[in-house]
Order: C-alpha cells, then sequence, then structure tokens
C-alpha cells in the first residue's frame, strides 16, 4: 500500500524514479528535467509550420555520416507528407530527448510531431520510426504530442 | 552493462510497483510500465549481446533485429508506442484523468510486447509477475 501523506506518497514516487531508472547505472539519478528544448514551441501563425529553423541551428545537420543525413531528409519528407495529408499539424527536428546522452551508441535523430490528437498519430510514428530505423540503420525516435 | 537476470528482475520489480501507482498517479504507473518493457527488451537485447542503455540504440537493435524477421514487427511498434507514451507522460503535463483513461492502453501495449518477447526469453515465464501477461 501507497502511504498516505503527501510526504510519505512522495517518497515512495521518487524511489519509483529511482528504481525505474537505476539500469543506467553509470549515470547518477537526477530528477525527470524538461528537454532541452521548450515542450511547446511559441505558437506560430499558421497551423503548419513544418521544420522548424529555430531548431535547425541546434542539430547536427550529419554532413559527415551520409547515412545519417540521408534518413534525416526522409524523415522530413515523410513528416511534410504527413502535414499536407492533415495527419498532423507539425513538426519539429531536436538535438536530442535529456534522456539521450549515451554517446557513444552512436547518432539518432529525434523529432516531435504535433497533432490535435495524440492518440491519432502515435501508431502513425511508431511505424514511421521503425521503417526509418529499419531503411537507414540509424535510429529515427519521434515523441507525439498534443498541439495546443 | 547489466545481464538478461538482472534486467528481469528489475523489470519484476518495476511490474510490482507500477499497480501500486495506477490510482494515486496513472502518469507515474504508465511510466513505470514502460520500464517493464524497457528491462524486458533488455533482457532479450543482452542476452543476444547487446547490451545497449539508450533508447536509441535499443531503437537501432529492435529495428536491426524486426528487418531480419527476428522480432514481430507489431511488438516493436508497441514497444515504441509505449516509450512515447511514457516520454509524454513525464514530459508534457497530461491531466491526469487523461492518463487514467490510457493505462488500459499502455498495459495492452506492454502484454503484446511480454508475449513476444518471452517466446524469445524462455525464462521469463519462470517469474510470475511477468507471466501473467503470457495468458
Amino acid at each position: 500500500m501507497l502511504a498516505k501523506s503527501d510526504t510519505q506518497t512522495s517518497k515512495v514516487l521518487f524511489s519509483a524514479i529511482i528504481m525505474t531508472t537505476s539500469w543506467l547505472g553509470a549515470q547518477p539519478f537526477t530528477a525527470p528535467t524538461p528537454p532541452e528544448t521548450p515542450p511547446l514551441s511559441p505558437k506560430p501563425h499558421s497551423q503548419v509550420v513544418g521544420y522548424a529553423m529555430a531548431q535547425s541551428s541546434q542539430v547536427d545537420p550529419g554532413k559527415d555520416c551520409p547515412a545519417l543525413e540521408a534518413a534525416r531528409e526522409a524523415a522530413l519528407a515523410a513528416l511534410e507528407e504527413l502535414v499536407r495529408a492533415g495527419v498532423i499539424t507539425r513538426y519539429e527536428e531536436w538535438p536530442g530527448f535529456d534522456e539521450e546522452d549515451e554517446e557513444e551508441e552512436g547518432d539518432a535523430l529525434y523529432f516531435a510531431a504535433y497533432a490535435p490528437s495524440r492518440d491519432l498519430i502515435e501508431e502513425r510514428m511508431a511505424e514511421l520510426s521503425l521503417r526509418l530505423t529499419k531503411q537507414y540503420d540509424v535510429p529515427v525516435l519521434f515523441v507525439s504530442l498534443k498541439d495546443a | 552493462m547489466l545481464e538478461a537476470k538482472e534486467h528481469l528482475s528489475q523489470a519484476v520489480h518495476n511490474q510490482r510497483v507500477a499497480p501500486q501507482l495506477e490510482e494515486p498517479a496513472p502518469d507515474w504507473a504508465v511510466t513505470v510500465y514502460y520500464y517493464v518493457a524497457a528491462h524486458v527488451v533488455r533482457a532479450y537485447l543482452s542476452r543476444e549481446g547487446k547490451p545497449y542503455g539508450s533508447h536509441k540504440a535499443v531503437a537501432k537493435a529492435l529495428s536491426e533485429l524486426a528487418k531480419k524477421g527476428d522480432l514481430d514487427e507489431s511488438a516493436v511498434k508497441a514497444y515504441f508506442r509505449l516509450r512515447d507514451k511514457s516520454f509524454t507522460a513525464r514530459y508534457y503535463c497530461p491531466p491526469i484523468e487523461e492518463m487514467a483513461q490510457k493505462l488500459p492502453e499502455a498495459k495492452e501495449l506492454l502484454k503484446k510486447v511480454v508475449a513476444h518477447f518471452a517466446q524469445k526469453l524462455p525464462e521469463l515465464q519462470g517469474y510470475p509477475e511477468l507471466a501473467q501477461y503470457l495468458s
């Protein structure tokens, strides 16, 4: 049973966080922090903003890695197609998820896709992630977010 | 890096904790259920000689194995979706009521992941906390 007081409940939850993340082993535990990029970009003037240039300067373009650049171009094209089809409203490329700091485990691409309901796109983004990662041998990860 | 047995022990531990969080903190329950799956998957990868820790390395390894036909694509997608839900739960402050509604789906995704990886990792069936997903 969980403790009833807020303090005790917090301790239990905090322990759960430690337990669930302890497999990371080498890295010291820190409380969850927001991603490096703001959770939500400023509301765009248009619903469809496509690739956010403000993000692009933070992202390694992958010039020295043809596979990474090819995967990135394919991901951007696929996302743009989803925007045109009305499946997602917009997307952003991120420099990484904050939990991803295992540099020795290789490069990866990270994108956030926005839709009126994340339930509508979660499956699509999982499919796209698997397809692109298989095709280019570069991890392409998505997070599905509800557009404000 | 951890061995398969250690990952499975942590998966069991997480499975014991997750149900206790469902009522007071469904968002954290979703996350802990994801970490059940995360450890089951890493147990399998460790056994396959791919003892990765990061999400990106795991995504790549799972995709490679799916491409080779060693893993069912639907199980890999279920894992990706559970990771996605967990990430949203942790960082995007969805209403608690909304996360409570997502719990059954998260558990279904976990069931799909565990059921598939149990075929690849027979010793998983020796852990009742995980074997419950096989029925």
